[in-house]
């Protein structure tokens, strides 16, 4: 698989027009402004691809496979999202030593971490659903 | 904070307001450095979730919204 490169992206308008055509399953049940939050980090502007942004997302929220990371990124990307307690300044450091700027980084921990929220988001809204329906899942 | 970048003020705006928060608190909380970086991509719109979900309209009160967002935290291993 082609590993999509870290570029600069066109402007955020047309990219969340064109996040919210690519993400109807990713945002649906969310509250809409979950769900604005989605769409400016997966179509804003960044130093990463929004390919990396969306999978790296969906991935975190137990969606798709990891996305063809750097073996070092999709580490970091594990740690984000599923025992963030375990990140040291050491492992940033190391990322950075590998080649990564802290803008790649940052962007790569905020999708890891988004998506990890938002798995847990879903669970609490589903529990909240149960509980007034008497259904539980 | 962990990446420099982050930790540094890119406005001057954010120059005082990264001022005055850490004359009040002794530093800038994490959370507000990283809400603060490349606003559009997520900290403007991000703020704006999190003020609707512990100070909006709700059956449960500010203060055990806070209770709550503490214990998570607290389960996450995270300072809070």
């Amino acid at each position: 698989m082609d590993r999509p490169a870290t570029r600069p992206q066109p402007s955020s308008g047309w990219c969340a027009e064109r996040a919210r055509a690519i993400h109807p399953a990713m945002e649906d049940g969310l509250p809409e402004r979950v769900k604005t939050v989605v769409r400016a980090l997966l179509g804003g502007e960044g130093k990463t691809a929004n390919e990396w942004r969306e999978q790296i997302l969906s991935s975190a929220t137990g969606g798709t496979s990891m996305p063809a990371l750097p073996p070092e990124l999709a580490a970091h990307v594990e740690r984000v999202a599923h025992s963030a307690y375990k990140i040291t300044d050491e492992s940033l450091k190391q990322l950075e030593a590998q080649g990564h700027d802290e803008d790649v980084i940052f962007e790569v921990t905020l999708a890891a971490a988004l998506g990890a929220g938002l798995k847990r988001l879903r669970k609490g809204l589903a529990a909240l659903r149960a509980s007034a329906t008497g259904v539980t899942a | 904070m962990r990446l420099a970048t982050v930790a540094q003020p890119h406005s001057l705006g954010q120059r005082i307001q990264f001022r005055v928060i850490g004359w009040l608190l002794g530093h800038v909380p994490g959370p507000i450095l990283t809400m603060s970086y490349h606003r559009e991509l997520f900290g403007k719109h991000f703020a704006q979730c999190l003020q609707e979900a512990m100070r909006g309209q709700s059956s449960a009160s500010v203060g055990e919204r806070e209770l709550f967002s503490a214990f998570v935290s607290k389960l996450n291993q995270c300072p809070y």
